[in-house]
């Protein structure tokens, strides 16, 4: 009998239970273990993309609630342009341009020889435009107070354009000049 | 001397075995414990895991759900509309707020003395102001240096003359054309009346 034979039997009782739970242990490492870890691995992968996927859902709710936000704060906006801002109809557009030119024209020295008013439909809009053109005649200073005034105005007034009358027609030997001034404003057409 | 053994069972190191023994019994008690806490902390894992997803696709979701009612509340052509609306407000409230006084004080800074401006007409384009003018001068090279002298403000800019006609009068009749960045000033823009003026001459 070999060394490792006597060895083996002399140590039966201890050795061979000592074999049995070391291969259970091996058993359990290679088909509980390892697979095990296998599925936490992908079950963290999986983690992560829910995670991504529920930060995507709360960025998409963000932006609809700003979106909405927005377009509440614009809408309302939006509204009080309309209401307290630009004139509210045709009736007022006419009040704002007929009185106030004629207030700010008389306050500053000008004499007004022809005004037209004539209502535009603005395409693709709710707005609609009054449009006036006013012949003035005054000094140089009085018609850059005039459209200073205009520029300062409470009513909602754009000056358009500012066109010397053709040369023969001006009047410069005395120091006035002859102005067409375009002055436009709005007014919901729609309503 | 006779040098042989006669002994059946011959003596080994039995302190060595002993010890190799108890080497493989600690190995295989460390393999034990080795396998018993990963077994356990790998399941509590799993178990957290399969918690944290199902948390998180049930805020996704809800998430997903309120973004598609507040998006569907939206309505496309409605916030097209208003987008339009809110721009085309916004274009009036710039014009509005062109300023007559700051624009002519930087023309009569600018006008050669040989150039009367005779019209002017602002316009917002995509964003951009773009004044036209129609001037009226002695020879070409006055229209030109009115050109320049505008570029020099930093007001205006891509400033080009875009017609040009000569009168009966030997005049020439030049339309201009230019962007303009209206200047910032400090203070609201004084009343033209108490200064300037070159002779009362646009």
């Amino acid at each position: 009998m070999s060394l490792w034979r006597r060895i083996f039997a002399e140590r039966r009782r201890f050795i061979v239970p000592l074999a049995g739970v070391l291969i259970v242990n091996v058993a359990v490492l290679a088909l509980a273990v390892l697979p095990l870890r296998r599925v936490v691995a992908n079950a963290e992968d999986a983690a992560r993309h829910a995670s991504f996927e529920a930060a995507l859902g709360a960025k998409r709710q963000r932006d609809a609630q700003a979106a909405r936000e927005s377009r509440d704060r614009a809408e309302k906006d939006l509204q009080k342009f309309y209401a307290d801002v630009l004139p509210t109809d045709l009736e007022s557009a006419v009040g704002v341009t007929f009185l106030e030119i004629d207030h700010i024209a008389s306050e500053t020295n000008l004499v007004w020889d022809r005004r037209h008013f004539e209502p535009v439909k603005v395409k693709n809009s709710h707005l609609a435009e009054y449009r006036t053109l006013a012949t003035l005649t005054g000094t140089y200073q009085n018609i850059r107070r005039f459209l200073y005034q205009l520029e300062i105005a409470q009513s909602f007034l754009i000056v358009e354009s500012v066109a010397l009358a053709p040369a023969k027609q001006l009047k410069v030997d005395n120091g006035t000049l002859q102005v067409t001034v375009t002055i436009t404003t709005y007014y919901r057409g729609d309503l | 001397m006779l040098k042989i053994n006669l002994s059946t069972r011959p003596f080994y190191n039995d302190r060595l075995v002993v010890a190799a023994l108890a080497l493989v019994t600690a190995l295989v008690v460390a393999l034990t414990a080795y396998n018993a806490q990963q077994v356990s902390t790998l399941s509590s894992r799993r178990s957290a895991l399969s918690g944290q997803i199902g948390r998180d696709q049930a805020t996704a979701d809800r998430a997903n759900k309120a973004a598609e009612t507040i998006e569907q509340s939206l309505k496309r052509n409605a916030l097209q509309g208003l987008a339009s609306s809110a721009s085309e407000a916004n274009v009036l409230i710039a014009e509005r707020t062109f300023s007559w006084t700051i624009f002519f004080n930087l023309i009569e800074q600018t006008l050669p003395l040989d150039v009367h401006l005779l019209m002017v007409a602002p316009r917002f384009d995509t964003g951009d102001l773009l004044v036209t003018m129609t001037a009226v001068a002695k020879r070409p090279g006055d229209t030109f240096a009115f050109v320049q002298a505008l570029t020099g403000t930093h007001a205006f800019f891509d400033v080009q003359v875009i017609n040009e006609e000569r009168s009966d009068d030997g005049t020439f009749l030049d339309t201009l054309r230019a962007k303009y960045l209206q200047p910032v000033v400090a203070a609201p823009a004084k009343s033209p009346a108490a200064g300037a003026g070159r002779g009362g001459r646009p």
